[in-house]
């Protein structure tokens, strides 16, 4: 009973981090209809740039931390003037094929720029454990599940209370009433990916620490991201929240009574099975 | 120039039908004849027959997955998966079951095709963007399942000793040999989607990559179609992985990855989907190229990368948009042209 | 020909098609009318089986075709045009209508990928439909065009050969003339008046000298709802259909 409770707990927390880890990739994909598969790649480019301003600069943690955030969302800004508005009204395949592009551009840019080999990114709670009762939680992963949760408060807030989010929600909605209403879309798009390159980017200089630092780090998080945006529905952040956590506790069950390695097939099945179960539903037949 | 067909003669006002040429009929019959004239010039050489292989199970791959992607529509980050099982059954029916090359040969068509039909038929009802995502699930599974099941497939270390096929008592070695029985698969695999592009079935394909709606309204089969493309394009792939199971003689799951499937959809997406011809130019030059810019091999991953943003961006049509006529686009029927050109619409 | 029972359709919240019913007789030419958003497109997508309907029945033919897929009814024979004209852009003129020929073969797909002499026969035979065909909309001088580098009237010509090479029994045409100048809707109207009798149609129409001038039979849609059915000048004097039109537009010419 215990083993099964801590199971629990580390699926929590790591669900913490699937939360935050997706909550980006729903943004874009909510708002923008850009299945985004240069994700993970966010994810990478934050925790290198974090370590790059610790290690030339002394910076500290933290402030690396926003620097990284900082950095990603302009990177990310850039992707729409750059790729994706020139895209927007040719339909799914080009959006796919480019962030496809994106994706081994920056995956490998980021093996050439920094190096195969596995680095070590440096936070203070990383070695920290916190004891509960007969439970022990990863230091690094309660940080990742505050963060997320700090995150989420102001993502929400800002969604729901700001013009510019009405505006986001508005063209997630419905991109051409929007604009007839006035919206410009490409401001909105730009704030998108500024957001989901915050988001992301935070996700990746939290949670790495907690492994080591490799090109092909974001590569497992972009596919568990698109397997908890779609099981959470595309745009929810409720959603995401749920089948983050979900997935999270799936997979640590799962692995803790199968056997290590079926993480990734575990978050397949179910994103497959997920999918044939929504598709019989949006086909309206 | 007419057809010289009696009973078309009788409507005068009709324009007269003069059929053109087949211009790709023509191209493949000059692809095949270079095919075979290769091993002439360069038989000699261990290194050029290698490269020859290579490249030929390249291109059979890439115009298996042109079948899907290019002529009928979606978008398979899978390819590499079924590739890689065919390979796996083939060496496995091979030698775990002793049914030697062709039982594994033969296995490795049914097995994948069977996979690509029970895979297809969930995947494929799911839109653009679902369909691709689940495409990179299967993917990804695929190559876990060859990892970790380490029974049946022997995990990391993979299968080796896999044996040379052989054809009526002889043993289809490396270099010429075995040259010669993977061109005559790609020439097959050629002449079946040549012969499909011809066909009422080629129509149909295209009926659905242009606009799913009006292809069910005038009557096209989309769904069954396209899982039966699917399992088709699975089969192939497969095939093709037998032979390379049986060529390079040991296999491990690290081939078979993501980035393969990638490789294979940016050759795809280079040659122009759709376009036989342009697929084949284009899976030698990617096969040939990095050969040749060994230099560059380090930043492979970044050009393809690199490559597929601009292809998307501004060379949607690929190497086939290039021609200036249009018949490398469109894999139909040329239609029969009017003689001395039209502009008599009445109204 | 054509019977319709009951049929409701519903997205949602949102009620496309209520409780509608009504029948056409083989050879007739039948127009379904109705201000903008009465369900006439739904209409069409629910027979043609585009959508399925949420309650009601759809007979074609004597047979039970309700939920059936769109292909399977096309099979059946008919034949339909949509809205928003659903070409395919970047084939021919000539290859739109032979796609639609070939998809009616009798021959296999197999057989046609083998070549097979008996393939190339229908082939022939059925290129010689499409000729007909072209002609009959009087696009048979253009077959070589791209067919999205066609004026908008002529595309909408188009999507009606394509319509027509299979020779189907029933014809859906939803707004065949939107875009066309006089000349060309009076040319579809001779065209739909030479082909009724063998060919039975439901034209969804917003001009009203179309439907006066080759309907037979109307049926009038308001939100969903069948407000009327019968004869034109029936339907003319309808005063729930009047109501609908905001005011005798179907009196008046209507503008533009």
């Amino acid at each position: 009973m215990e083993q099964f409770a801590q199971y629990l707990v580390n699926g929590f927390l790591t669900g913490g981090s699937f939360v935050l880890a997706s909550l980006g990739l729903t943004l874009i994909f909510g708002v923008l209809n850009v299945v985004n598969f240069a994700h993970g790649a966010f994810y990478t480019l934050g925790a290198y740039l974090a370590l790059l301003v610790m290690e030339r600069w002394g910076v500290g943690f933290f402030p690396a931390l926003l620097v990284a955030m900082a950095a990603v969302a302009i990177f990310g800004m850039l992707m729409d003037p750059l790729i994706f508005r020139r895209l927007r009204g040719r339909g799914e395949l080009p959006t796919i094929i480019a962030s496809m592009g994106l994706s081994l551009l920056m995956g490998d840019g980021i093996r050439l720029l920094w190096g195969a080999a596995p680095q070590y990114l440096r936070s203070p709670y990383v070695d920290d454990v916190i004891h509960l009762g007969p439970l022990i939680l990863n230091g690094e992963l309660v940080l990742v599940f505050v963060t997320a949760v700090v995150l989420i408060g102001a993502l929400y807030w800002f969604i729901e209370r700001t013009w510019v989010g009405l505006q986001i929600r508005m063209v997630a909605q419905d991109a051409m009433a929007a604009a007839l209403m006035g919206v410009y879309i490409n401001r909105v798009a730009v704030v998108a990916w500024a957001i989901c390159g915050t988001l992301t980017a935070a996700a990746g200089v939290l949670i790495v620490p907690a492994f080591a630092l490799e090109p092909s780090v974001g590569d497992a998080v972009t596919l568990t991201a698109f397997a908890v945006v779609i099981f959470g529905g595309i745009g929810s952040v409720l959603g995401t929240i749920v089948a983050g956590l979900a997935l999270g506790i799936s997979e640590s069950l799962s692995e803790g009574y199968l056997f290590p390695g079926i993480r990734q097939i575990v978050a397949f099945a179910v994103l497959i099975i997920v999918l044939v179960i929504r598709s019989q539903k949006l086909r309206g037949r | 120039m007419q057809l010289g067909i009696p009973h078309r003669a009788s409507r005068s006002s009709r324009p007269r039908l003069r059929a053109p040429l087949d211009q790709q009929a023509i191209g493949l019959l000059v692809v095949a004849c270079i095919l075979f004239v290769v091993p002439v010039l360069f038989g000699r050489s261990p290194y050029f027959m290698q490269l020859g292989v290579t490249t030929c199970l390249f291109a059979a791959l890439a115009e298996s997955l042109n079948l899907i992607t290019g002529m009928t529509g979606p978008v398979s980050f899978a390819h590499a998966a079924f590739y890689a099982i065919g390979a796996y059954a083939s060496a496995l029916l091979a030698l775990r079951l002793g049914l030697g090359f062709w039982g594994g040969f033969i296995g490795a068509l049914v097995l994948t095709a069977a996979l690509g039909l029970l895979l297809g038929l969930p995947t494929l009802r799911l839109g653009g963007s679902y369909l691709a995502i689940a495409t990179i699930g299967l993917q990804v599974i695929v190559q876990g399942v060859l990892l970790q099941w380490v029974g049946l497939t022997n995990g990391p270390t993979g299968i080796t000793n896999i044996m040379k096929p052989t054809l009526f008592g002889w043993s289809i070695e490396q270099g010429v040999p075995y040259y010669l029985f993977v061109a005559a698969w790609l020439c097959l695999i050629l002449l079946l989607l040549h012969r499909i592009t011809r066909s009422r079935l080629g129509y149909e394909l295209l009926a659905i990559r242009e606009d799913e709606r009006a292809a069910l309204a005038i009557g096209v089969p989309v769904s069954r179609l396209r899982v039966a493309m699917f399992t088709l394009a699975a089969a192939l792939a497969g095939g093709t992985g037998s032979l390379y199971a049986h060529y390079i003689g040991s296999i491990d799951p690290y081939v078979f990855d993501l980035t393969l499937s990638a490789t294979v959809l940016v050759t795809v997406l280079l040659g122009g989907r759709g376009s036989i011809i342009g697929v084949l130019v284009s899976a030698a030059l990617l096969t040939l190229l990095p050969e040749y810019l060994q230099v560059l091999s380090n930043y492979r991953i970044v050009l393809y990368g690199a490559g597929m943003l601009l292809l998307t961006l501004f060379f949607p049509k690929g190497l086939a948009g290039l021609s200036p006529s249009r018949w490398l686009l469109r894999p139909a029927t040329p239609p029969p042209l009017p003689e001395g050109g039209g502009g008599r619409t009445d109204a | 020909m054509l019977e319709v029972t009951g049929l409701s359709k519903h997205f949602g919240g949102v009620q496309a098609l209520q409780d509608v019913t009504f029948s056409i007789a083989a050879g007739e030419v039948a127009g379904l009318i109705g201000p903008n958003g009465a369900g006439k497109t739904t209409c069409f997508n629910v027979i043609a089986g585009a959508l399925s309907p949420s309650s009601g029945t759809v007979r074609f033919r004597g047979g039970q075709i309700t939920g059936w897929s769109a292909d399977r009814i096309s099979h059946l024979g008919l034949g339909r045009t949509f809205q928003n004209i659903a070409i395919f852009p970047e084939l021919t003129v000539w290859d739109n209508v032979y796609a639609a020929a070939l998809t009616h073969m009798r021959s296999g797909y197999l057989a046609g990928i083998a070549g097979l002499s008996h393939v190339r026969r229908e082939q022939r035979a059925l290129e010689d439909r499409v000729w007909t065909t072209l002609e009959l909309v009087g696009l048979s001088g253009d077959g070589h065009l791209m067919s999205s580098q066609l004026p908008y009237g002529h595309q909408r010509r188009l999507e009606i050969a394509r319509a027509l090479v299979t020779s189907p029994q029933l014809v859906l045409l939803d707004e065949p003339t939107a875009g066309m100048n006089a000349q060309e809707t009076a040319n579809v109207m001779d065209l739909i008046r030479m082909l009724r009798g063998e060919h039975t149609f439901l034209v969804i129409e917003h001009d009203m000298r179309v439907v006066m001038g080759i309907c037979d039979h109307i049926i009038v849609l308001d939100n969903g709802r069948k407000i009327a059915d019968g004869s034109p000048s029936q339907v003319q004097q309808d005063e729930g259909v009047i109501k609908a039109y905001l005011g005798g537009e179907l009196i008046d010419e209507p503008v533009g």
